[in-house]
């Protein structure tokens, strides 16, 4: 126990020192976000993009070539670190406000250097309008960054999508809270996406994972531990198609009735059993001495005329309403009238049931035992 | 019971030691106070959870051997209240509790062309219908684009408790399951797999199942996906679903699709209701998408239910408005009919909406259902949900929720939730 102890303490301990040595969080300002800004560029349009970025064409990182800073403006505005006029001031606080710009997190690695080599184009500026159709002017806010249907106008990834390949040119996508990508129908998540996503991940589930590591799909699909429904703990995401916001206790019964594999995809009989136990509708309860209610209307053990009120032809259409209170086992109430022989004394299986399994079966389905007694 | 409880918190020791090596780590931290009203056999009881689920996943941890991801999703809780919350379909006899959702570590090994996966995890491959399970998963990715992917495990219990039997909470009824899928794809266009999955409860067949998916992508526009499996215990075949996604002009999204499915397959095969029915249900409709209006989104769908008992509908429209950068609101309106007219239907209205003003963020969701047939002698359900949240500094952010309203099951229905959450992704180095 001691050197378990010392052992844990130990991990934790180096962790976390490792951790706070080198970690830093990374900013949710990201530099694909939307921006305003106070310089004009459209007011500078006689010069050439690199006579103000001078970097850019060096520039093998993003991020490694700065913004200009006030000594550039000064080239032509020398009055500009002493404004006298509101004009002036204006540039000067424009000026002023590239140096304070904020870090932002670059979502990918990028060579302007390399690129622009291969942009064939008699002028620079046509060379940069190649990829940046929009750029900052003062007081708009612009998605000015280049978006990826610029860089799949040329290079063509299927086989990188295809393998999830992301990398090198994204970097972690992990690291940010990305939109699904329009332009890729691959990687988009409109229309029914609730429907439609496990499609994507029966064959894509390593593309998912570029982007979603299986914490984020356990707070909805991990069902035999979570301890709620996620709408209880993100009421907040009002866009969201949750399956079962607002009052899904009320109607759960007409969503099972439309479609009960549905549900089976998450919930085990259990599941449901357990709140109708606590609600007083299941038989579970005759066994911890309680006495349940009967929800079912009258004539429905015994009068076939009800037709989907007699509960051999509910059974027949929603076998898995059924087993929403009725999935015990030997023990479960179908068992008292349907064992063989019994007091319901007919063949209760389908007959696709029947051309498939054999008397003999009986042996290898301990289940079969409960109403073949003798077999 | 005490040896299990050690491995889990060395387990978690570990994984707080590999995440600070990561060069990306993911942590969340979510506490939660909530007050809900719950209807109990008649009456209305009030229950008073306090929860704290802990998240966190630590990637592209690169060695010279290998690069490793070690994830951990887990969660505890006390009721403070006599009456217990219902905790999603498991027993639960203490007012402490608690679990663990995922928590494994992965490991990519020669070049990524072997990974293996050790712990409890989610299946998401071929048929495995998203199975939780205690065990290992590797995939293997051959040459020519081909692959193969494999797991053997335990269907998790709730609150490790026993599994299989007749109280499985989870989608799958078994002790022991097995399964994997082979693939192959032509980059860019196709994407073939087959696969199986095999599971026995307490030595008896729970499932016995083939599967076949593709995804199709004649165009960088088109997606045809399709999947469906096969029950070799019942000969038969248990879904087959296709769908065709098309992009025809930019910001319009259709999808098509068509799905048949008989649900008792979804049973396990020795549950005493397995030999009961076989029922088949068929559905066909579409969805549109489209963006293509200045602040608004449109979404449509529809889809034609077809059973033994009849046809039913189902459909749904929304408008999503955003006026401004920190606004949002939207309506929604959806319908079902059940083909079956004793299954009951409804219509739905629901108007919601958010706004941000000075850090603070604000949401409203009405919410109406109309009952076609009563349910418990009332026809409709109306709530009322509105949330207040803050951001408090590095990450952390506060939220207050309130709902209010009238169901069939309780005159009127007040439930409050505080929440307070971190949720923080660390960069330890740049990835390249």
């Amino acid at each position: 126990m001691k050197t378990f102890r010392t052992l844990m303490v130990a991990c934790l301990a180096g962790g976390l020192v490792a951790g706070c040595k080198n970690a830093r969080p990374v900013s949710s300002d990201t530099h694909e976000a939307a921006r305003s800004s106070l310089f004009t560029h459209e007011k500078h349009g006689g010069f050439d993009c690199v006579d103000c970025h001078t970097g850019i064409p060096k520039a093998q990182k993003l991020g490694e070539a700065k913004l200009p800073a006030i000594v550039k403006c000064e080239e032509c505005h020398p009055d500009i670190a002493n404004p006298t006029d509101e004009t002036t001031r204006k540039a000067a606080a424009a000026a002023a406000a590239l140096g304070r710009a904020q870090t932002r997190e670059y979502q990918i690695t990028f060579n302007h250097e390399d690129h622009l080599k291969r942009i064939k184009t008699k002028e620079v500026n046509q060379a940069c309008a190649w990829c940046h159709k929009e750029l900052p002017e003062a007081g708009q806010v612009r998605d000015v960054t280049p978006p990826m249907s610029t860089c799949t106008a040329c290079h063509h990834h299927e086989e990188d999508v295809a393998k999830a390949k992301c990398a090198p040119c994204h970097v972690s996508l992990r690291r940010y809270s990305l939109k699904p990508i329009e332009a890729l129908a691959a990687m988009s998540h409109q229309g029914n996406w609730i429907r439609e996503h496990s499609n994507a991940a029966k064959n894509g589930a390593e593309t998912c994972a570029q982007c979603h590591d299986q914490t984020y799909c356990a707070n909805c699909h991990a069902t035999a531990t979570l301890p709620f429904r996620p709408e209880i703990r993100f009421p907040e995401n009002v866009q969201a198609d949750f399956i079962h916001r607002g009052d899904y206790v009320s109607r759960h019964q007409i969503e099972v009735a439309a479609d009960p594999a549905s549900c089976r995809k998450c919930h085990g009989s259990f599941f449901c059993d357990s709140c109708h136990t606590a609600q007083n509708v299941s038989p579970r309860n005759r066994f911890s001495g309680g006495t349940p209610r009967n929800p079912h209307p009258i004539g429905w053990a015994n009068d076939t005329s009800k037709g989907i009120e007699f509960h051999g032809t509910a059974a027949r259409n929603n076998i898995v309403a059924c087993a929403g209170c009725h999935d015990q086992g030997p023990a479960a109430i179908c068992v008292n009238c349907h064992r063989v022989p019994g007091i319901a004394n007919v063949n209760i299986h389908p007959s696709s049931f029947l051309s498939k399994h054999k008397h003999d079966d009986i042996r290898h389905n301990g289940m079969c035992l409960a109403c073949h007694t003798n077999p | 019971m005490t040896n299990r409880l050690r491995l889990m918190v060395f387990a978690a020791a570990l994984a707080l030691a590999g995440a600070a090596r990561a060069d990306t780590v993911r942590a969340s931290s979510t506490t939660m106070l909530l007050a809900r009203q719950d209807f109990r056999d008649g009456s209305t009881i009030t229950a008073v959870p306090v929860y704290e689920l802990i998240d966190v996943n630590a990637s592209d941890m690169h060695t010279r051997y290998a690069d490793f991801e070690v994830a951990l999703s887990t969660w505890g809780s006390i009721d403070l209240a006599d009456k217990r919350f219902w905790q999603n379909g498991a027993s639960v006899d203490s007012r402490f509790t608690g679990d663990v959702n995922v928590g494994f570590v992965r490991a990519d090994l020669l070049n990524h062309a072997l990974t293996l996966r050790l712990g409890r995890q989610m299946i998401a491959d071929g048929t495995s219908r998203m199975v939780q399970i205690d065990g290992a998963a590797a995939e293997v990715r051959l040459p020519a684009n081909f692959g193969l992917t494999g797991y053997a495990g335990s269907p998790v219990a709730p609150r490790f408790s026993t599994r299989g039997g007749t109280e499985v909470v989870g989608n799958l009824a078994a002790t022991f399951t097995t399964g994997g899928r082979a693939y192959w794809r032509y980059p860019g266009l196709l994407d073939l797999g087959a696969s199986v999955v095999m599971a026995t409860n307490g030595g008896d067949p729970a499932r016995q199942d083939v599967g076949v998916d593709f995804k199709l992508t004649p165009h960088h526009l088109i997606v045809l996906t399709g999947s469906g499996f096969w029950s070799l215990y019942e000969d038969r075949i248990g879904e087959a679903a296709v769908a065709a996604q098309v992009f025809p002009v930019h910001h319009l999204d259709v999808t098509v699709d068509y799905r048949h499915v008989e649900p008792d397959l979804f049973l396990s095969r020795n549950s005493i209701l397995a030999v009961f029915a076989a029922d088949k249900r068929n559905d066909v409709g579409g969805a549109v998408h489209y963006g293509g209006i200045k602040f608004v989104s449109l979404d449509a769908d529809y889809h034609y239910l077809i059973e033994d008992a009849g046809h039913g509908h189902w459909a749904r429209l929304k408008g999503t408005a955003h006026p401004s950068v920190s606004s949002t609101a939207g309506v929604e309106l959806s319908y079902l009919k059940n083909a079956a007219s004793v299954d009951n239907g409804y219509k739905q209205a629901r108007l919601f909406g958010a706004v941000e003003l000075y850090k603070v963020t604000g949401t409203l969701d009405l919410n109406g259902y109309f009952y076609d047939g009563a349910i418990n002698g009332e026809k409709k359900s109306l709530l009322a949900t509105a949330t207040i949240a803050y951001p408090l500094w590095r990450g952390w952010r506060a939220t207050l929720a309130g709902s209010a309203g009238t169901t069939p099951y309780m005159e009127s229905q007040f439930d409050l939730m505080a929440k307070l959450v971190y949720d923080q992704i660390y960069a330890v180095r740049e990835v390249q």
